[in-house]
């Protein structure tokens, strides 16, 4: 006898984002170290800061008279720190992609996937997701986590230097700088979409050796630089690697400083979100089409493995 | 008596009664792999409710037929698996296919609980409840990784999961590789006692003959991509006879035109179809031949043609 008597006809279907959830969820189980290498380079970030704290407190008596070179020191260890998180969730997301299909197939786990009711659609654009979709509310999370934590740890720092409680409130403009790491993470994850979905590509083509295989463009690059061959292949991948923050913000250098002194510790150049000139960019939707075609092929691929 | 498990094409009618209702249709199933024929031309119909033995020397064509199946893999010809087309249709068949591989497949990261979770969340047809009872049976920790149970444990893992999936269809493929005899006996045990009944389909790959002969209403062996035996058990000990004969008597035994031949401990047993037992038991023992005992005449000596195969 049968443990559900005989098969029902007619399942409740499952519904199809709450499948994708699940699927979200179980990358998460696999790859832990999407969210655990930015928890640890958050803890390093904190401490890293409280050190500096600490340093600064030494030198405190020195740029007393220098308000705006302490503005600028205060604020300085918050866009850093910003910054590492972001690289350090992107370096983390292409491992991921790197890994993520190809470790199906090493493992033969993937006839186990293949065994559910998941089409190689669902599956591989569930690990699409994890970069593009769900690393975004983690990594502004923790980005927010982080500066928080520093912006407590430094408040205390400077309350017992003497400086007050409220030093580093008011030179940290705590709104601004939420808004500008979340809207900073935003664009910077479409902005790599198609770098994500190359190497992805790359997962599901070949069991090992992805990320040489996704690094080939970083070679041709290279080459190009060697035999003086022209510089399209640079320029494209500069463009791609690093022109983000070019389309996305605005940069305006900050007014002359009016003392030499300020000079020595120039604020970080202030940066207003531009979206409409993000959105409306030629080479953020080529770049989309460009991750869409290779999350296609990834699919395509996937879906006719059959030698295990 | 239940339908025969295989029929020729022209005699192949369902009436609507899902006893007798197909499970697996298939009509000129090819695959190759460059120049190599996986499978060739095959024909295959499957009744709901066999339990049926896929069995073939490595490289026959088992796991390509499976994938085929299973929608694992394109094939050429014509599939039907529970009316649906498996490579168009997969995900959706595999709402109703369960499919078990060998127990290396459970990913080793997967933490138990987590396994219960995900399919309770991505499965329609996944009774949690069921999973929990069957684990309940077993020495399993709940927040164990698969990569730290044994083998063992793993298969009951992948047998609970499987057996908490309110499938039509089961498929395995070599389920009990490298388990020891007892689990592999636990497992068929709790295959026939918590899954089978006669609105499911079981269809077993496996090199274990003699294992699960006694669990199987059909058999199919197969070679180099053909079929070159179909036959429901019960047709097996109706149609088949083995002969034990002495050295005196084994011309007489060779005149009644057996199917194979082969010398053991100093006495020699003959193979026959649709012989009589009377005529043979006046020569030797007669009894009915196992599975393996057909397995060696049909794959050995490639007789497809020979044995009047109904294919």
């Amino acid at each position: 006898m049968s443990l559900h008597g005989s098969p029902s006809a007619a399942p409740a279907r499952t519904n199809r984002l709450q499948q994708l959830a699940w699927n979200i969820r179980r990358e998460f189980w696999e790859h832990r170290s999407l969210y655990l290498a930015p928890a640890v380079v958050a803890i390093l970030i904190l401490v890293g800061y409280v050190y500096a704290c600490y340093r600064m407190h030494v030198e405190l008596p020195k740029l007393s008279t220098l308000p705006r070179a302490m503005q600028a020191a205060a604020i300085a260890p918050f866009y850093a720190a910003a910054v590492a998180m972001m690289a350090t969730v992107t370096l983390t997301s292409l491992a991921y992609c790197v890994d993520t299909l190809a470790s199906d197939r090493r493992d033969r786990s993937i006839l186990f996937w293949k065994s559910l009711p998941l089409s190689e659609a669902d599956s591989v654009l569930a690990k699409a997701a994890v970069p593009l979709l769900a690393m975004i509310p983690f990594e502004s999370a923790m980005i927010l986590i982080t500066l928080a934590s520093m912006f407590i740890a430094g408040s205390a720092f400077f309350a017992f230097s003497g400086l007050g409680v409220d030093f580093l409130f008011n030179a940290v403009r705590w709104a601004d700088l939420a808004s500008l790491a979340t809207y900073g993470v935003f664009t910077a994850t479409l902005w790599y979409a198609p770098i994500y979905a190359w190497f992805l590509m790359w997962s599901a083509a070949v069991k090992r050796g992805a990320a040489l295989w996704g690094g080939m463009p970083l070679v041709a690059a290279i080459a190009e630089r060697v035999t003086g061959s022209g510089d399209r292949v640079q320029s494209l991948l500069k463009e791609r690697l690093l022109g983000a923050g070019d389309f996305a913000f605005v940069t305006r250098a900050p007014a002359a400083a009016k003392d030499a002194a300020s000079k020595l510790i120039e604020p970080a150049p202030l940066y207003t979100p531009a979206p409409l000139k993000f959105f409306s960019s030629t080479e953020f939707w080529t770049g989309l089409l460009f991750a869409a075609a290779f999350i296609a092929i990834a699919i395509y691929l996937r879906r006719r493995q059959s030698s295990f | 008596m239940s339908a025969p498990f295989y029929l020729p094409r022209k005699t192949l009618k369902t009436n609507g009664d899902p006893s007798t209702m197909r499970c697996i249709e298939a009509h000129g199933l090819s695959k190759t792999f460059g120049k190599t024929v996986a499978l060739n031309h095959i024909d295959l119909q499957v009744e709901t409710g066999r339990i049926v033995g896929l069995i073939g020397p490595n490289g026959a064509g088992k796991t390509s037929l499976l994938n085929a199946i299973l929608g694992l893999a394109p094939y050429e010809g014509e599939l039907n698996v529970l009316g649906f087309n498996p490579w168009q249709q997969r995900a959706r068949l595999m709402e109703d296919v369960c499919f078990v591989a060998d127990v290396a497949i459970l990913p080793r990261w997967l933490r138990v609980n987590h396994s219960l979770d995900y399919m309770a969340g991505i499965h329609p047809r996944f009774n949690r409840t069921v999973a929990e009872g069957f684990l309940a049976k077993t020495t399993i920790q709940r927040r164990s990784k698969v990569g730290d149970l044994s083998k063992g444990m793993i298969a009951q893992l992948h047998l609970a999961l499987a057996m908490a999936i309110d499938a039509k269809l089961l498929v395995l493929d070599e389920p009990t590789l490298g388990l020891d005899l007892l689990y592999r006996k636990q497992f068929y045990e709790s295959l026939l006692n918590d899954f089978y009944d006669k609105d499911r389909t079981i269809i077993v790959a496996t090199h274990h003959i003699d294992e699960i002969q006694h669990i199987l209403t059909d058999a199919i062996f197969i070679d180099g991509g053909r079929l070159v035996f179909n036959q429901s058990m019960e047709d097996i000990e109706a149609q088949f006879s083995e002969l034990m004969v002495s050295n005196d008597l084994l011309d007489d035994a060779r005149a009644l035109n057996p199917l194979h031949t082969r010398h053991t401990f100093g006495r020699h047993l003959l193979l026959y179809r649709g012989a009589d037992p009377n005529v043979l038991a006046t020569l030797g023992d007669v009894r009915t031949p196992s599975l393996s005992d057909l397995f060696m005449a049909f794959v050995n000596n490639q007789p497809s043609a020979q044995t009047g195969d109904k294919q």
